[in-house]
């Protein structure tokens, strides 16, 4: 990176941080800390709900996304919109009406405390460590490519921004997302537009759409039907998309509280529904725009030679293995047919070399989509421009990580620290002890990420696969506590403890694809509390008026 | 009251419409592409 691009990374990253502190002013409660006393307006809750969404590795992974396997990603967001119009009917008034601080206060509310506790402990232990691996994701990315210590680039992508965070809570976390998410979308606008430029002269944007389609890169819809019917294993088609994708993001906006804590912060119900209605608006034509960056990108390597593989350090480890020999004769395949035009040819060698990479590394489980667009950043952008795209990485990463911290701390000290240990403490007490749980939380996840490295890629897919396994569960104790009122605390608390097992042996049957877990997961809390309700009211309640009530339940 | 509620309905319905809006257009776009 040249001097220029160190200058402009660095200048951005602190006019954010000190931005981030100018923000900073808040009243000396739990109130300002964490709601930003509930003051709000639209604009900040949508910035605010996107820059949490949208880490460094969104960022990162998309256009790679694109690149590998096509459009067909943007499938995944397509119940998100929908997802948006059932949480602002019946969570936001909910949430809003009891003056809740954490969306699990409300479960105590509605069923019991042993229901709240549990709850918020898995959102704790799943929240923490997937921030600690957002903050690891993108760092591996960029020390790899440009040679960085790993250890130092996750100080920088998960430490800095614990500054601006513990001194100013929700409020400094939502006007820094606001700057971030603009900085983002100008950056991002500018790299397509040169994308496009980069192209060869005889070949427009729409020519290169169009060679990108023959090679079945423009698959936006597919439908998941093969000649032996339904594949409940392909991972991205309308279905996925629309029912595993509505149960996804229902569960992540309705439940996760590094969500629900952004338009809680909101000034009144109007506003945080206006937040979460543009995003519902807005989010599936911001990744269809990143997933076709991709495209564009794809479309220059089809006429300008890249690496067979883009992860330069993954391939030099692959070739101290067995498969040194198959490695070093396919690049030279590769090398050749690019040299004499096939590029069909060579984009089915890239696809064998990746078969062999994984073949050669099986328990790091390679994959160079995440490199790819760096890469062609690197390589292909002007000086100066360089520098502002590695700084929208870390703006990102810091946008969701910040997210994630305020609301770990809410959590803990909402409900664990205010339940359990100190119960009548003074506001300011409260306030400086929801400082110092931001801060835990930050070195927490600062020091998975350290471990992260030592472990490797297959922790990266170990915790992604964790936060699917138990947002299902979540929300199906959400789904119960807003739509079936006879439903009491007991059954709802064991039937979420049977579905989790269920789910997790679901899982280890590998018969369905991620997506589907989170609504096989809400799906069996809600059928196996209302099988153990009818149980326990059996006793106190006639079994006919007990099958009324479930049949109105059911169609309410 | 019920004005209120009429106006978040005309939002929700924009949202869903956009969005079928946005899966045909999606449709064409694929069958044009490939």
């Amino acid at each position: 990176m040249s001097g220029l691009d160190w200058i402009i990374l660095c200048v951005t990253l602190t006019a954010i941080v000190l931005y981030g502190i100018y923000k900073s002013r808040t009243s000396k409660n739990l109130d300002g800390y964490f709601l930003s006393n509930r003051s709000l307006p639209w604009y900040l809750v949508l910035f605010s709900i996107m820059g949490t969404q949208a880490s460094a590795i969104t960022f990162l992974t998309g256009p790679g996304q694109a690149f590998s396997d096509g459009m067909r990603f943007v499938q995944y967001y397509f119940g998100l919109p929908l997802a948006m119009i059932v949480i602002c009917i019946f969570f936001v008034p909910v949430f809003s009406r009891l003056k809740v601080y954490t969306a699990y206060e409300f479960l105590e509310n509605r069923f019991d405390l042993k229901t709240r506790t549990l709850t918020s402990f898995l959102f704790l232990l799943s929240r923490g460590l997937s921030t600690g691996i957002s903050i690891f994701a993108p760092s591996i990315v960029l020390s790899s490519l440009m040679g960085w210590n790993i250890y130092y680039t996750n100080l920088v992508m998960g430490g800095i921004l614990i500054i601006y965070t513990m001194s100013g809570g929700a409020k400094a976390v939502a006007h820094t997302q606001k700057l971030q998410m603009i900085i983002v979308f100008i950056t991002l606008f500018i790299v397509g537009y040169i994308a496009v430029k980069l192209l060869p002269d005889a070949i427009g944007f729409t020519r290169a759409l169009h060679k990108s389609g023959e090679m079945g890169k423009m698959n936006i819809i597919t439908t998941g039907f093969t000649d032996k019917g339904f594949d409940w294993k392909d991972r991205y088609n309308i279905w996925s998309g629309l029912i595993g994708g509505f149960f996804l993001a229902l569960s992540y906006f309705g439940t996760d509280h590094s969500q629900v804590g952004r338009y809680l912060t909101a000034k009144n119900v109007k506003e945080s529904r206006k937040g979460l209605l543009m995003n519902g608006l807005v989010k599936v034509p911001m990744q269809f725009f990143i997933l076709l960056l991709g495209i564009l990108i794809f479309s220059f390597y089809q006429y300008n030679k890249g690496p067979v593989y883009f992860d330069n350090v993954g391939l030099q480890e692959a070739k101290q293995t067995v498969k040194k020999d198959s490695l070093i004769m396919l690049e030279a395949q590769y090398n050749a047919a690019f040299a004499s035009k096939h590029v069909t040819e060579a984009n089915a060698i890239r696809k064998t070399f990746k078969g062999v990479m994984q073949r050669a590394l099986p328990d790091q489980k390679p994959n160079d989509t995440n490199f790819i667009f760096l890469w062609f950043v690197k390589e292909n952008l002007p000086v100066g421009l360089i520098g502002l795209i590695f700084a929208i990485i870390f703006l990102a990463a810091w946008g969701s990580i910040a997210a994630a911290l305020n609301s770990l701390a809410a959590c803990s000290v909402v409900d664990f620290h205010k339940k359990f240990f100190v119960k009548k403490g003074t506001e300011l007490e409260e306030y400086k002890v929801a400082h110092w749980y931001t801060l835990g939380w930050g070195i927490f996840c600062i020091i998975i990420s350290m471990f992260a490295y030592n472990i490797g890629n297959s922790l990266i897919e170990a915790v992604n696969i964790l936060g699917s396994l138990f947002y299902g569960v979540i929300l199906g104790i959400f789904l119960v506590a807003f739509g079936m009122k006879f439903i009491k605390g007991h059954a709802v608390f064991y039937a979420a403890i049977i579905s989790e097992l269920l789910i997790i042996f679901i899982y280890r049957m590998d018969v369905v694809s991620f997506l589907w877990l989170n609504a096989i997961g809400a799906i069996l809390v809600i059928v196996l509390a209302s099988v153990l309700q009818l149980f326990t009211k059996q006793k106190r309640c006639s079994n006919r008026t007990l099958f009324g009530k479930y049949i109105l339940a059911w169609l309410l | 009251m019920q004005s209120e509620k009429s106006y978040w309905n005309k939002w929700y319905l924009a949202v869903f419409l956009f969005l079928v809006t946005q899966i045909l257009i999606f449709y064409f776009i694929t069958q044009f592409f490939n």
